[in-house]
């Protein structure tokens, strides 16, 4: 057998466990390859923030990845990041350093965001009437609330489990690897 | 509340009593598999993450089935860091090529591969070993995390059952039905989302399947995005699994009580022959509205297809026939095992005579076609895995999907034919 995992205690990931700024909605069923993020970088494994960011929702707005705030949130309706699985999109919105929010997410997809170290929040089933494009909004991907000080309302979805918080801590699946097999030295 | 065999195979490997769907679990593989293709890449991440082990050498098997005929020097290069890998991490469990093929396949034909196990592989279509009552789960890019700490993080999926009845109708296969089934998972036409699923089959129609048969059911949902697929093993599985087991091992069923999110079912009398027309397979047609479509290149094979009875069909079809003139049409059975039978009972004999090309056990030309790709605006009709575009070669290369015995009838007619027409006794 081998040994036991070590799970260490979560720590914090920079920017702490909450993003507060502008909420920007980005619709139902975008494809990770093709809305999120051009199919040519995943073909040539680009993994470089500097280059993936500029592209980030190029195909939904142009202009979007240039408007983006550490601390923005993504929100996202139905199915988000359907279609074959890649991970460049995940590494630009984790780099800006904005939040994830969707009703939901096909199981791969979410996976590839943990794996990255994104903190995402789903399922979150009316997220799309209690938040809207422009509003600023609150997420504590601990605790599962949703703030809009915009329109002075809370909104509770489950929050990201603390397993999966660990793997957020370390800036993702290779980081957490990495402080496993050290935490096991 | 009783528990789905999925649930209760997770949970022992867990070192739990009982899971729930939905639950975050770790846990601990019976074996882990990667194939050739991402083992170099592996060793990388092994030393990017400061690992110098691998978490249990007994227990991790590398199956060569990718790349098995080597057609440049990159791959024989590939070739030394595989074994270089092997021997660094002392892999005891190591099928290098032309040793045993498919690594879908041939670990559950031998005896690998057993009852009630919990198998993490690298590779998406390991629920091929639903086959024969184990629950195996893809980790693909996330092996990096198995292979150097014995586990990866894992959610209970909620479970699907599918109940199988009737007969397939003459000229229909059960891998017509798998594409169906498929199908309307993706499409949603039942009501039920796929989505990190697991499909347990079920059923009368189920019982009479051999462990080749229930590889192609399995095989099918997982291009269209389930967790993992289980099918309770029947006597005659287990009679033939004793006779070759490595090992012990317990069998796992279901609870008459357990907790399905659906309950689907297929009167397999009602099928036609299936294709799936670009660009994927759940883009599923009957087979009336493609005949006649002209081919240019044709596959029997892959991990859906590659099997025993499916070499058997095509060499009825393709005995004291040719293929067109203008059609190409590469043969790969699954295993060494298979292709031995083959080769026993005359098939390869009537292949060759018939002008196809017999390739090495493996995964073939559906491997991304790195032998027998297809050109520019070339037209396929294959058993590979899935049709989008890329899969075998150029991009913009149209595939479609049907059953061997569709295909093979087709490779001779040089265009889409109904096999269910065919004009002699077959």
């Amino acid at each position: 057998m081998a040994d036991p995992v070590v799970i260490p205690a979560a720590s914090v990931p920079p920017g702490g466990w909450t993003r507060r700024g502008r909420c920007w909605t980005v619709g139902d069923d975008l494809v990770l390859d093709s809305h999120v993020m051009p199919f040519k970088f995943a073909i040539d494994r680009v993994t470089d923030p500097e280059v993936l960011t500029p592209h980030l929702f190029g195909a939904v707005d142009p202009s979007l990845a240039g408007r983006l705030q550490p601390g923005d949130v993504i929100v996202a309706g139905r199915n988000f990041g359907r279609g074959h699985v890649h991970v460049q999109g995940f590494i630009a919105m984790r780099a800006i350093g904005v939040g994830l929010v969707a009703r939901s997410m096909p199981y791969e997809a979410y996976r590839a965001a943990i794996s990255q170290g994104l903190l995402c929040l789903t399922p979150c089933d009316d997220v799309q009437e209690r938040v809207h494009d422009g509003d600023e909004i609150e997420v504590n991907f601990e605790t599962g609330c949703v703030r809009n000080h915009s329109r002075g309302s809370v909104h509770q979805y489950p929050p990201l489990d603390p397993l999966l918080r660990a793997i957020c801590a370390e800036g993702g699946l290779m980081g957490y690897v990495r402080r496993q097999l050290a935490g096991a030295r | 509340m009783g528990m789905t065999a999925v649930e209760k195979i997770l949970a022992r490997a867990s070192g739990r009593d009982q899971v729930r769907p939905g639950e975050i679990v770790y846990p601990d593989p019976d074996l882990l598999f990667v194939h050739d293709g991402y083992i170099e890449t592996l060793g990388a991440e092994l030393e990017a993450v400061g690992a110098t082990r691998v978490f249990d050498p007994s227990r991790f098997v590398v199956v060569t089935d990718h790349e098995v005929l080597y057609t440049s020097e990159r791959a024989a290069r590939r070739g030394l860091a595989i074994r270089a890998f092997v021997a660094r991490y002392g892999i005891t469990r190591f099928f290098d090529v032309g040793r045993g093929g498919l690594g879908h396949v041939f670990p559950a034909e031998r005896g690998l591969v057993l009852p009630g196990m919990f198998i993490f592989a690298y590779d998406p279509h390991c629920t091929n070993f639903a086959a024969v009552g184990a629950v195996a789960m893809r980790n693909v890019t996330e092996v990096i995390s198995v292979a150097a700490t014995g586990t990866v993080w894992t959610m209970v999926p909620l479970s699907i059952r599918v109940e199988l009845t009737g007969q397939l109708p003459r000229g229909v296969f059960v891998r017509d039905l798998a594409a169906r089934i498929a199908a309307d998972l993706a499409r949603r036409t039942r009501g039920v989302d796929p989505d990190y699923r697991a499909i347990e089959f079920a059923g009368p129609a189920l019982e009479s399947l051999n462990m080749y048969a229930r590889m192609t059911l399995a095989n099918a949902p997982t291009e269209i995005g389930v967790g993992t697929v289980f099918m309770a093993p029947s006597a005659a599985i287990l009679e033939q699994v004793r006779s070759v087991a490595q090992a012990p091992f317990t069998v796992v069923e279901s609870d008459d009580d357990a907790v399905y999110e659906a309950m689907l079912r297929y009167d397999l009398s009602l099928l036609e022959p299936q294709v799936a027309a670009p660009p994927g397979p759940e883009n599923l047609v009957g087979i009336s509205s493609v005949v006649g479509k002209r081919i240019d290149h044709a596959v029997i094979g892959s991990c859906a297809s590659g099997m025993y009875e499916d070499m058997a069909v095509a060499a009825r079809l393709l005995r004291d026939n040719r293929i067109a003139d203008h059609v190409r049409l590469l043969i790969t059975p699954a295993s060494e095992e298979i292709y031995n039978r083959c080769a026993r009972e005359g098939f390869l004999d009537v292949f060759q005579r018939a002008g196809a090309i017999v390739t090495p056990p493996g995964c073939g030309p559906c491997a991304g076609g790195k032998i027998g790709a297809l050109g520019p605006g070339e037209v396929s009709l294959s058993t590979i895995t899935t049709n989008h575009p890329g899969r075998m070669g150029a991009i913009d290369a149209e595939i479609f999907l049907a059953s061997p015995a569709t295909v093979a009838a087709s490779a001779v007619a040089g265009a889409i034919v109904d096999v269910r027409a065919w004009p002699t006794q077959w």
